[in-house]
Order: C-alpha cells, then sequence, then structure tokens
C-alpha cells in the first residue's frame, strides 16, 4: 500500500472521529443547556423573575449555547494529523501491532534502505478488515443521549403539574424582553396615570384594574420622596370579572412612587409621580407712559410691588415672565381685552395698551398641561378732571353803583394745565350755553400752567347804566381735542340807582333789626317759660318741654336766615360769635329741653334743666350783643354807598385829568370819549347830590346829626359848583382846549376830594368816640376792682370779727353777721357789674389762642443759716465767663423738646455776679429756633429766700446774647449764664434778676419780663418791684396769665396779660419777640406782617367791619413765624403763608366790599355752610409740595 | 438687797415699757414698707416711670434689686446708678390727712455723694376721678417737703419730716390740695456718676399735733 493512500484514509478515519466526538459534544451541551433553562424557568415560576433576573437566566444560556457551539466548531475544524489517528487506530485495533504506525514513520523518514524499503512494499496485516466504527465511543454517547432525552423529557414533564405557567415561564426566560407576565390567578390588567406628574399641592388619583381570584386582597404600595413608604390596603377581589381599586393622595407635596399589587398577581414595576408648581406669573414689568400735554414722566413700576398710576389716557406697557412655558397670555380688565405676545421663550411675553378707563388689568394664561394662572393688577386711573373754579368774589349778587366796576376774584386749577380763561358776559343768567360776549382772555401757548388766580376788573359803571350784569368765569383746559371746560355760576351785579341800592340794604339792615328783636323776645320768653317749667319740675308735662324745644328751633331757624341774608353782613362784628353760637348752644339747647322729660333721676333733671337754662341765656345775652352788632353795622356802613359814590366820580375824574393832560403834552386832539366822559360825570355829580339827600331825609327820624351832615354835603356840592365845573370843562374839551378845561377840572377834582375828607373826619370822629367809651369803661371796671379789693378787706375784718365774738355775744355775732353778709352781698353785685360793664366790648373779639397746662409745685427750703447777708454768707463772688461760640451756633438748631431731671430749689440766694462776654452780632444767626412748648409745664415754686437787698443787686448778672433753643434742666434752681427759650424755667425761690429780658417764660415772679410768656395761665408769684415794665399797646401777644393774687401783675412786660381774675391789670407783652427780631430775618417780616394784620383788624372792628379773615391771616403769619423758628419743613411754612395770604385776600375783600360800590342785594347760603366746612384743612403731606408750589406761583401774581 | 435689785428691776422695766409703748403703738403707714410681699418684694414702690415718658426715667425700674441679706440689713432694696443716669425710688403711695405732719426714718447705705431725700406731696392729675389705689401716673406733684442730703458708704438712719411745723401762706396754699404722699430717694443723674444705694427698714408715721400757717408778707 502506498503510504500516499494510507494517509488519505487515516484524514477520514480523523475527521470521522472529529464527528462522532461533535456529536457527543453536541448532545451533552444540549442536555446541559436544556436542564439550566428548566430550571431558570422553575426559579422564575416560583420566584417570578423581574426583566434583571430573566436578562440575567438569559445571558446565562446565551453564553453556554455560545460555549457549545464554539466547542462544536473548533471540533469538527480539528485537523488529526495521520501518526495521531494511526495512534488512534493501533490503540482500538491491538492487532495492528504498530505496523500502521511504523508504515508511516518508514514511510515518512525517507530512508533508503532495504529494510524500510522492504517494510514499507509489505501491506499492513488486518489492514483492509478494520471495521473503524469501533473506534465511536458509544457509551459516552448513549449517556449523552440519555441525559439529553432526560432534559426533553423535562421540558413536558412540568406541564401536567404547573399547567400554561411552564410554557410561561420557558418563554421569559428566552425572550427576557417579552413583556408576558408569570401566569397567577389573579391579575393586574391595568394601572393609571402610571408614570405622571401632578400639580404640587394638589391631589392625585391613582387606581387599578384587576381580576382574578375572589378574596385576593389588593395593596398600593408607596413610597415618597422623602423615603417614607406606605402600604395601603384596597380591598379584596370579589371574583367577578374585572374590578377596579383607587386611592388619591390629598395636597401631595412630594414626589413619589407607587405600585399595585393583588393577590398572586405578579408585582408590576413602580410608577413615578413628580410633582410640577403651579403656574405663576414670575414678574410683571408695567411701563405707564402718559400722554404728552400732561407732562408727567414715563414710569416704570413691579406690578406685583407697587401701586400703579395710570394717567388716562397713557400707553402701558407690558413685559410678563411665567414661571413654565404658556401658549399664551391675555391682558383684560381696562375696558378692552388682548393678547400678549411673545418675547424669546414661551416663559416671557409682552404687549402694550392704552388705557383711557378701568381700574385692574386682568393677566390670565393657561398652561400645556391646563393649569390656570390669573392675576389682577389694580391701578388708580388719573383722569383728566375739568377745571376747578373758584369764585371768591362775588359770592353773592352785589349792587354795582355808579363809578364802580365789577371785579371778579377768582382761582383756577386743574390737574394737567390749562389752556384758556375767558370772562365772558351773558344776557341770559340761567342758560349757561347762550351766546355771550367774551370781556377778557387768558390764554397759555406754551406754559403748563396748572393753577392760576386773578381779580378782574371790567369797565366803569356808567351813570346810565341800569338792569343787571351777569357774567360768567369760563375755564378750558389742555386736554387735546375735546377740553374739559368749567363755568362758574352766573355772577350777577344790580345796575341799580345808588338811592335804590342804599333804600335796599336799609331795608335789609331793618329787617335784620326786627328778626334779631323777634328772636331775642322769643329767647326771653322761652327762657321764662323754661324757668316756670323749673318751678313745677315733678309735674310738667312732657309736651311742654317739648313745646320749650321746639321754640328754640324756631329761633334757631330765624337766626339761620338772618345770617343767611346777605352773607351776615348785617350782623357786623358778630357774624363769628353767632355762627359759632348757631352751632353749638342752639343746637345742643333743642335735646336739652326735650329730654328732660326722659331723665329719670331728679338730681340728674334739676342738672339737665338747669345746664338748658345755662344755654338759653348764654344764646340770649350773645343775641343782644349781636343786635347791637347789627345796630353798629347799620350805623357805621350808612354813608358807605355815598362815598363809593364819590370814590367812583373821584376815579373817573382823574382819569379825565391825566388824559387832558396827555393831550395838552403831545399836542393831539381830545377824544371824543373825554369830552362825553366830563359831561357823563357831571351828571353823575347831581345823581350824588340827590342821593345825598335821600339818605338825609330817610334817616332823619333816627341819626338826625348824619342827616343834617349829608344835607350839608350836598348844599357843599351845590355851592362849590362841582358838577358846573365839569360841564365848563366838557365844554373846552369839546371845543379842543384842553389847556382851558384843565383848571375846570383839576377845581372839580380838589373840590370832591374835599368832600371825600368831610366824610373821612365824620367816620373818624365816631372811631374815637368809641376809643374814648372803652378807654373809660375799662377804667371804670379797674376802679371798680379796686373797690372790691378794700371789700374783700373789710369783709375778711368782719368775718375775725365774728370769729373772735362767736361764743361771747350773741346779738352782736349776729350782726357782724349780717354786716359780713351785705358785704359779700355787694361784693357779689359789684362783680356781676363789670363784665356786664366790659361786655359792651363783646364785639372787639380780639384774644390770645395759646394754650399751656401748667401747675406748680411748692418746695419747702430751709434756708441755710446767715445766707441772707453777705457778712455770713461771705461777698458776692464774680464770675466771668468767655463767650460760648456754640451758643450761637446752636441758636438755629432745634434737637427737639429735651428731657429733664429732677430740679430743686436752693437753700440760699444767688450770691454770684456772672458776666458772660457777649458774642458778637456778626455772629449772631438769622433767626432762633424754638422748640415746640411743652403741653403740660411743671413750675418750682417756694417761699422767697431772705436776701439783703444790695447783694441781691450786686449778684445781678450781666446781659446775654446767645442763647439755645432748649436746655437740659436738672438740679438747683437758679440764674443760670446760659438761657434758652423753651420756656421751662422755673419761678423758684429768689427774686429775678434785673437783667432777665430774654427767652421765653411760662410765668414766673413779678417782675420778670422774660421775651414772651408762654403760659395761658398760673400763679405770678412776688418778685422784683422795681423793674420796668415793657409797655406796648398790642394786647393780641400770647401768654395771658391767669393770676390768683399774690402778686400784681404790674411791669410783666414779657407777654403776661393778668385776667379778670387777678388783683391787677398787665400790660400786653408786644407782637415782636425778643427771639426773632433780628433785622432781615424771614421771622421779623412775618411778624411784621402779623403786627399789620393785627393793627387792621383792630381798626376794621373798630369801624364794625366784617374782618374776621384778618385776624386769621394774623394767625396764619405767627404760623408761619414759628414754624420757620422750629426749622420746619418748607413745605408747612409756605402752608401757612398761603392760608395766611388767602385769608388777606378774602380780607381785602371785604373790606373792599365796606367801603366801596358794593351793597347786598340777594340771599346766600353759603356762611351756614362754611360752619361746617371752615375747619382748618391741611393738605395731606404728600401734596405739600404741590401746593407750595401754587402758592408760590401764587404769590407772585400777586 | 436681791428683793431690792428685783423691785428696781421691774420699776426700771416699767419705765422703759412706759417709753417705748407710745412708739410701739405708732403703726407704720408705709405699705410693704419692709419688701417683705409675696406677690412682690417692690409691691407698691415707685419704681418704674417708663409711663412718664421721660428719658432720664426710662428703665428705672431695671436698676432695683431686693437683697434678702447686705451689710447686716435684711430685706434690702438695692438701687444700681449707671452714670449719667437719675435713679430715683419712691415708696408706695400713703393718704395725707390734711395738715397732719408726717416722719419718715428708714436706713440707707450710699456709695456716691449728693443723694437727696424728701416727702413728696400729690394731687390727683386732671380728669383723674377720685380712687382707693391711684397708681403713679395718676397723681400731680404739687408739694416737695424739706429735702435732705445723703451721702456715705455706711448704714446710716435718716428722718425726714413733711411738712415744717411752720410752713407759709403760699406753702398752705399748695398743701390744702394735697391728698396723697410718698417719700423720694433719687440720686440726681445730671451731676454725679455711677454706683449703688440701698434703702432698709423704713418706716412712715404720723406726727402728734398740725402744721401752724405763718402770715405771709406777700399781698
Amino acid at each position: 500500500m502506498a503510504p500516499v493512500m494510507l494517509i488519505g484514509q487515516l484524514v477520514k478515519v480523523g475527521r470521522m472521529l472529529n464527528r462522532w466526538s461533535a456529536e457527543v459534544r453536541f448532545t451533552v451541551g444540549m442536555s446541559v443547556i436544556l436542564f439550566i433553562l428548566e430550571s431558570m424557568a422553575a426559579t422564575d415560576i416560583m420566584l417570578r423573575f423581574q426583566r434583571g433576573g430573566r436578562v440575567v437566566a438569559w445571558g446565562l444560556l446565551v453564553i453556554l449555547v455560545g460555549v457549545l457551539v464554539e466547542r462544536l466548531f473548533r471540533v469538527l475544524s480539528r485537523r488529526p494529523s495521520p501518526e495521531l489517528v494511526a495512534v488512534s487506530v493501533e490503540r482500538t485495533f491491538p492487532q495492528l501491532d504498530n505496523h500502521l504506525i511504523n508504515f508511516l514513520l518508514f514511510s515518512a523518514s525517507g530512508r533508503k534502505d532495504p529494510f524500510t524499503a522492504a517494510y514499507l512494499k509489505m501491506d499492513i496485516p488486518h489492514w483492509s478488515g478494520l471495521d473503524f466504527r469501533a473506534m465511536k465511543d458509544l457509551r459516552t454517547l448513549r449517556r449523552a443521549q440519555i441525559a439529553l432525552g432526560v432534559a426533553l423529557v423535562m421540558t413536558l414533564v412540568p406541564y401536567p403539574l404547573v399547567g400554561q405557567a411552564w410554557p410561561v415561564a420557558m418563554g421569559r426566560i428566552i425572550n427576557p424582553f417579552s413583556n408576558v407576565a408569570p401566569v397567577s390567578l389573579t391579575h393586574i390588567l391595568s394601572t393609571a396615570p402610571g408614570n405622571s406628574s401632578a400639580l404640587q399641592g394638589g391631589n392625585v388619583a391613582v387606581s387599578c384594574q384587576a381580576k382574578g381570584k375572589a378574596g385576593h386582597e389588593v395593596w398600593l404600595d408607596v413610597r415618597s420622596a422623602d423615603g417614607t413608604a406606605k402600604t395601603y390596603n384596597l380591598g379584596a377581589l370579589k371574583g367577578r370579572g374585572v374590578e377596579g381599586f383607587s386611592n388619591t393622595f390629598f395636597k401631595v407635596t412630594t414626589a413619589m412612587q407607587y405600585r399595585f399589587r393583588a393577590g398572586d398577581s405578579f408585582s408590576p414595576d413602580w410608577y413615578a409621580i413628580s410633582l410640577r408648581p403651579p403656574l405663576a406669573f414670575t414678574s410683571i414689568s408695567v411701563k405707564v407712559v402718559p400722554p404728552s400735554y400732561m407732562a408727567i414722566p414715563p414710569r416704570q413700576y413691579d406690578a406685583q410691588a407697587a401701586a400703579i398710576d395710570v394717567p388716562a389716557g397713557s400707553v402701558v406697557s407690558f413685559e410678563v415672565h411665567c414661571n413654565t412655558p404658556v401658549p399664551g397670555i391675555a391682558l383684560a380688565g381696562f375696558g378692552s381685552s388682548v393678547a400678549l405676545s411673545r418675547k424669546g421663550d414661551d416663559k416671557v411675553w409682552e404687549g402694550s395698551v392704552i388705557v383711557t378707563n378701568g381700574s385692574g388689568f386682568v393677566l390670565s394664561a393657561t398652561a400645556a398641561n391646563g393649569d390656570p394662572a390669573e392675576t389682577t393688577l389694580g391701578y388708580n386711573l388719573m383722569l383728566d378732571r375739568p377745571p376747578t373754579l373758584t369764585i371768591k368774589y362775588p359770592k353773592q349778587s352785589v349792587v354795582l353803583l355808579p363809578g364802580g366796576a365789577p371785579s371778579i376774584d377768582f382761582a383756577v386749577s386743574d390737574d394737567f394745565g390749562l389752556d384758556e380763561i375767558t370772562v365772558e358776559q351773558v344776557l341770559d343768567s340761567e342758560d349757561k350755553t347762550a351766546p355771550a360776549t367774551v370781556l377778557k382772555t387768558y390764554k397759555w401757548v406754551t406754559s403748563k400752567t396748572r393753577e392760576y388766580t386773578a381779580l378782574w376788573k371790567g369797565e366803569i359803571r356808567k351813570t346810565t347804566d341800569s338792569g343787571n350784569l351777569t357774567l360768567r368765569v369760563v375755564a378750558k383746559d389742555n386736554r387735546p381735542g375735546v377740553k374739559n371746560v368749567t363755568l362758574s355760576s352766573s355772577l350777577v351785579f344790580t345796575l341799580d340807582e345808588a338811592a335804590v341800592a342804599a333804600k335796599k340794604q336799609e331795608e335789609a339792615a331793618k329787617k335784620t333789626l326786627e328778626d334779631l328783636n323777634r328772636v331775642i323776645e322769643l329767647q326771653r320768653e322761652n327762657i321764662t317759660r323754661t324757668r316756670q317749667l323749673q318751678g313745677i319740675l315733678n309735674t310738667s308735662a312732657p309736651d311742654q318741654w317739648m313745646e320749650a324745644g321746639a321754640r328754640q328751633e324756631a329761633i334757631r331757624g330765624i337766626v339761620r336766615q338772618v345770617m343767611e341774608k346777605g352773607g351776615g353782613r348785617s350782623l357786623g362784628n358778630l357774624l363769628g360769635t353767632v355762627r359759632k353760637l348757631y352751632a353749638t348752644e342752639m343746637a345742643e339747647v333743642i335735646p336739652a329741653l326735650q329730654g328732660v322729660p326722659g331723665v329719670k333721676e331728679a338730681a340728674q333733671k334739676v342738672k339737665q334743666v338747669g345746664r338748658a337754662l345755662s344755654m338759653e341765656e348764654k344764646i340770649l345775652r350773645q343775641l343782644t350783643f349781636a343786635e347791637e352788632a347789627a345796630k353798629r353795622a347799620l350805623d357805621d356802613s350808612k354813608n358807605n354807598s355815598l362815598i363809593g359814590i364819590l370814590d367812583g366820580i373821584i376815579g373817573q375824574q382823574d382819569k379825565i385829568i391825566k388824559a387832558t393832560g396827555l393831550c395838552m403834552t403831545q399836542g393831539m386832539a381830545v377824544a371824543a370819549s373825554v369830552t362825553a366822559d366830563q359831561d357823563s360825570l357831571g351828571s353823575e355829580v347831581s345823581a350824588f347830590i340827590k342821593a345825598c339827600l335821600a339818605a338825609a331825609a330817610a334817616g332823619q327820624g333816627e341819626d338826625k346829626d348824619n342827616a343834617a351832615f349829608l344835607v350839608s354835603i350836598a348844599q357843599g356840592c351845590e355851592k362849590d359848583k362841582i358838577g358846573g365845573d365839569m360841564l365848563l370843562a366838557a365844554e373846552q374839551l369839546e371845543k379842543n382846549a384842553p389847556a382851558v378845561a384843565m383848571p375846570h377840572e383839576q377845581n372839580a377834582y380838589s373840590k370832591l376830594l374835599a368832600v371825600r375828607k368831610k366824610f373821612d373826619e365824620a367816620t373818624a370822629l365816631a372811631d374815637k368816640e368809641k376809643e374814648m367809651e372803652m378807654v373809660e369803661a375799662l377804667k371804670e371796671a379797674s376802679a371798680k376792682l379796686a373797690k372790691l379789693k378794700a371789700m374783700e378787706e373789710k369783709l375778711k375784718d368782719a368775718m375775725d370779727k365774728v370769729e373772735e365774738n362767736k361764743d361771747k355775744n350773741s346779738k352782736k355775732t349776729d350782726k357782724l353777721e349780717e354786716e359780713a353778709e351785705e358785704i359779700k352781698k355787694n361784693i357779689k353785685e359789684a362783680l356781676q357789674e363789670i363784665p356786664k360793664d366790659l361786655d359792651i366790648f363783646a364785639h372787639l373779639n380780639v384774644g390770645n389762642d395759646l394754650v399751656e397746662d401748667v401747675f406748680s409745685t411748692f418746695e419747702e427750703v430751709t434756708q441755710e443759716e446767715g445766707s441772707e447777708n453777705a457778712s455770713a454768707g461771705g461777698p458776692v463772688a464774680e464770675k466771668a465767663v468767655v463767650k460760648r461760640e456754640m451758643l450761637a451756633e446752636g441758636m438755629e438748631k432745634v434737637k427737639g423738646l429735651l428731657d429733664d431731671f429732677e430740679m430743686w430749689l436752693g437753700k440760699k440766694p444767688d450770691a454770684t455776679k456772672i458776666t458772660a462776654e457777649a458774642a458778637d452780632k456778626q455772629e449772631m444767626p438769622e433767626g432762633v429756633a424754638l422748640t415746640p412748648l411743652q403741653t403740660e409745664m411743671n413750675d418750682i415754686i417756694g417761699d422767697l429766700l431772705k436776701q439783703d437787698k444790695e447783694e441781691a443787686k450786686k449778684a445781678d448778672d450781666g446781659a446775654i446774647n446767645a442763647a439755645v433753643p432748649d436746655l437740659e434742666m436738672g438740679g438747683e434752681v437758679k440764674e443760670g449764664d446760659t438761657t434758652s427759650f423753651s420756656a421751662k424755667g422755673k419761678s423758684g425761690n429768689t427774686e429775678p434778676d434785673h437783667k432777665e429780658q430774654d427767652g421765653r417764660s411760662n410765668i414766673g415772679r413779678q417782675g420778670m419780663a422774660n421775651g414772651e410768656s408762654a403760659a395761658a395761665s398760673g400763679t405770678i408769684g412776688k418778685g422784683d418791684d422795681n423793674i420796668e415794665a415793657r409797655r406796648t399797646q398790642d394786647p393780641t401777644q400770647s401768654g395771658q396769665v391767669t393770676a390768683d393774687g399774690e402778686a400784681d401783675t404790674k411791669a410783666t412786660g414779657g407777654g403776661k396779660l393778668g385776667s379778670g381774675k387777678g388783683d391787677g391789670w398787665g400790660d400786653g407783652g408786644g407782637t415782636t419777640r425778643m427771639d426773632s427780631t433780628e433785622k432781615g430775618s424771614g421771622e421779623q417780616s412775618l411778624a411784621m406782617m402779623a403786627k399789620r394784620a393785627d393793627s387792621t383788624y383792630a381798626q376794621a372792628s373798630m369801624k364794625g367791619m366784617r374782618s374776621d379773615s384778618l385776624k386769621n391771616a394774623a394767625h396764619h403769619l405767627r404760623q408761619a413765624e414759628d414754624a420757620v423758628s422750629k426749622g420746619a419743613p418748607i413745605g408747612e411754612i409756605a402752608e401757612w403763608k398761603r392760608k395766611a395770604m388767602a385769608e388777606l385776600k378774602k380780607a381785602k375783600t371785604e373790606l373792599g366790599e365796606g367801603s366801596a360800590a358794593s351793597l347786598d342785594g340777594r340771599n346766600s347760603t353759603s356762611l351756614v355752610n362754611d360752619i361746617v366746612e371752615a375747619s382748618p384743612d391741611e393738605a395731606p403731606a404728600k401734596y405739600r409740595g404741590l401746593v407750595s408750589e401754587y402758592y408760590k406761583k401764587l404769590n407772585e401774581s400777586l | 438687797m436681791k428683793r431690792v435689785n428685783r423691785i428696781l428691776g421691774l420699776v426700771f422695766g416699767g419705765l422703759v415699757l412706759m417709753a417705748v409703748a407710745p412708739v410701739m403703738a405708732e403703726s407704720n403707714l408705709c405699705f410693704n414698707s419692709s419688701f417683705s410681699s409675696t406677690n412682690d418684694p417692690f409691691e407698691g414702690w415707685g419704681l418704674d416711670y417708663d409711663w412718664s415718658g421721660n428719658s432720664k426715667q426710662m428703665g428705672n425700674h431695671k436698676n432695683a434689686s431686693f437683697l434678702p441679706e447686705f451689710k447686716g440689713r435684711s430685706n434690702v432694696l438695692k438701687m444700681a446708678i449707671p452714670a449719667g443716669y437719675e435713679s430715683k425710688v419712691e415708696t408706695p403711695i400713703m393718704e395725707y390727712e390734711p395738715g397732719a405732719r408726717y416722719k419718715c426714718t428708714f436706713d440707707l447705705y450710699a456709695d456716691i455723694g449728693g443723694m437727696r431725700v424728701l416727702f413728696l406731696g400729690y394731687a390727683l392729675a386732671p380728669g383723674v376721678p377720685p380712687d382707693d389705689l391711684p397708681k403713679f401716673s395718676d397723681l400731680r406733684r404739687i408739694y416737695k417737703g424739706d429735702a435732705q442730703d445723703a451721702s456715705g458708704a455706711s448704714w446710716k438712719s435718716m428722718t425726714v419730716i413733711f411738712p415744717k411745723e411752720e410752713i407759709s401762706e403760699l406753702a398752705y396754699k399748695h398743701l390744702k390740695k394735697v391728698r396723697y404722699m410718698t417719700v423720694m430717694m433719687f440720686v440726681p443723674g445730671a451731676t454725679f456718676g455711677a454706683g449703688t444705694f440701698c434703702i432698709s427698714n423704713v418706716k412712715v408715721v404720723k406726727l402728734p399735733g398740725k402744721c401752724k400757717v405763718l402770715k405771709s408778707a406777700l399781698k
């Protein structure tokens, strides 16, 4: 056999061996895989693998299969060498006896020896009969096949036992990615909402559908994000098909996971519920751009934090940021609705609208998941209101006499600016739309004027004019397009003849007097009836008290009419008093009377009747004064109309003279109107003469002196031929001869002035008489008080005697007691007489306004022995103090009122003379800042320490010219080397030093002449009798002191004004204060203005004119002065000045009415309203700046 | 001899008893004078002046402390005096009988100079109705007795009397309005530095007789 053939056969055998080996390995591998698969499936049935477990198991199987394949491949691809196969064959077939091996080796060695060749030529014994199948390892193969068979059987065996669960488990392991659930008796079919999100703080409902064996329970497992876990039992299955189970979690605030379990069902995966915040607007930025005509700068707002002011017509832009994307945002609430547009992502939106009405923007949005969000942004819509028009004069219809010119005092304000103001004359006073003639136009072109005040004056009324002159003021604002317009009411000037006007006035005044007479009578009657009822208090019927109350109501009604007629002018200066009476006692007495029957307790009833009677008596008393004032007002104004006519003629003549003079100097022709005016003026002089005679005739019965005076005036005018001079002048003017006309004109003018002077002299005489009356009455009162003092002494003696004789002689005692009673009675009567005497000046209602609560503490002091004289107390020490510059600096500064320590009186008198170096005048501040006064002041007073007069004089300190607004008081009360204006000084127990003329004091001792007394009441202690008085004539300064008689109030110039309760009369303190008189200071000018207003007020009062405004003006000026001193904000000072200015303007009009050509003609209801509305109305702080700016302008316009 | 001694002893004892008896009979008008109230050792005492609104007296009560024992005295009120501060103490309010005279004795320890001790006379403040137990804030000071100065860092017995035996008409005008009284001890803060003062054994008694009013030279 050739070696090649042999080798070929061996290769075939080798391949056959490989196949057999692969067969065995495959069988074994498959068996193993099947066993593992089955065991995994069995485990899944028992443990119910999650997907992870299934994947692991599947992975293991895949690895095994992979290994098996690799092995098979390796075996099949193996190429065993012929030698190796030969060895295997030799091992299986021993009969070959190594021939096969040898053959191969000899043939491969290539040896050519004969032995080898011979061996190779030999056949291999038994080779051809070999059955190679004997080489197959049948035993192993069989075992493997058995194992495989078992494994295959095992794939079927469990089925009858576990049923469908076995193939399902096998499938779940073979395909771990399938969702096939293990087979169970109970199944959860579905779970809702699965993985989801919920609104933070909202509710979450979870549910499942389950089907299965009855009795199997259903559970809900929950794991919240904060780590807590809980299981809820949702109930048991009933075995009736598909059943639902659910649970709701309320107000969920954390994320969570959940799953349902039911009976033996496979536990499903956990589901997650995440939380989402509610949709919200994280920021809303609003920009308001007002219309340009308003001149308000644009403003940016954080709309969620600040209130938005939106002037009407503004463009409002929005930029809204959301916390989550939204598909859109709607903006509504301003009368319309718009959708905002996207800016960048879906979280930022913007838009703008024009706002003309509404009160709030409503922003609304809905997120993609349905969460809604809505917010309302309120805004203040600032409407462009029509101008506010205030007519200060005339308040009611006025009579315009020839020579007088109509005037209108008005103020207009508008929130965003004025465009035009016109003064118009209308024909029909009722119809506001009637065509009108424009008399004056105030026009603004570029100015942004918001407030304007003016006093318009028209043409002088001619004698020939008659009927009514109806005017109105029309104000338009600067709103573009249709302007806001405000029309005043019709302002009627009645063009009556002088005689008619005078008559009307007289009639009105007489009617007032009649009404007052009637009301006084009624009041007297009611007092009498009330007294009667008081006498039968227990038996009086309720109706009787109701009747008394009704009468009081009627009285009040009449008084109201009196006040309303002609604006109450006929009441003269007592108008204010009557208004107060009307609002207080007259109103209070009605329920007081009608409520008497309702009072149950007898004592209370008596008290109430007493109170009602007291009020009735006060009403009667005040009404009596009012009647007196009305008479005076009538008396004082009797010639006003004639003076008004005369003033008009004088004014016109002056104009004609000026016009004539101009013609003379310029060589111009005389205008015809000048001639006509001069001619007409002659007629007016004739009318004036007639009016004088008519007035004289009318007053003949009541005031013969005045009638005679008027007749003399008329006769004088005729005698002087004033009218004739005017006619001559007119003739010359007509001839265009101004130089010839001029002397006639000037003659007439000088004669007219002479006539006017006569009226002034007559008025002055009457005023002087009144002043004399007042001084006389005061003197009498003073004398009566002196008498009373003497009587009091007498009474005291009499009482002492009574006391001494009490147990001795009863008759004598009785007599003494009678005597004492008599003296008491006399004193009482005399005391009652004094106020009665002084009450005649009740219409001069000047007074003090400052009120302070001052109380004194007495302190016992044991004087140090020997301290009263020099020998024991030692010589008076002198102490020099250098000037304290910080004091001068401190004068202007106020830190507020400082708190004080305990203070006490010293045990020895002042024995130190302090001389402080004066501060240079140049170093002195412009003004002194004043602290507010304390509302409560504790004075300390003690018995005067004894001191040698000479020593006291030596110890007087030097004057000081620097001080501070306030000192921190504490320790011993004594004269120091500093002073303050806080009015905290104590009266103490030593006489005041002569130099005490500074600061503000409270009350102190007699003789203290401090700058201003701050107290309204208190005790004046004994002091220095010899100090000079600082007398002034103005009694209106604050600091009235109610002395209790311990010391005279003489020489207390520093503002102490002793009252009627004291034993003497003090002197007025003067208007200018020691602390505010630096030249050129603002305070000084204010103080001067206040003084002038006071002075004018006093003069006007004496003349019977209504001029309360002057008093108010002075008051406000002082408030402004104080505000400056206190270093108050400029707005506050401006406010007071504004008030003062308003009052001064009012006063100007009032006083103008008194002597000029305006007379009351119709009724007005404004004054009664004023009773309620007259309270001071300070502007709110936020408007102060605006108000002050307004009045600054007003100030400039005056 | 023993008998004589016993008799002498009895006689002496009787005399002592007679001398002491009136004093013993005097009742202490000051409520909680020994700071022994179980509610509050300072019950009734005037320590809190916050109601006055005066910044110089704010927090005065915070300076007060109660010491059961202090340098040989028991039940002691100790007041701290911060520098520049005005520490003050007032006894509980006592009713004043018009014209009557009173004496206050107490032990004082002060390690600071310039203390002042005096009676204060009060009337009701305007608008305050009469009340059995008015508060300090209801009263208005209208009279101050003659003040005693005190200092020295050791216990001293102090006596103040109110009012003087003879008073002026001016004084009487105020005195006749006095309805209540207290005794005040204070250190003027405006003048002195920091320190403390203590008081103990306070006793207020009424003296026999009434004060006399001198004719004044005043007009």
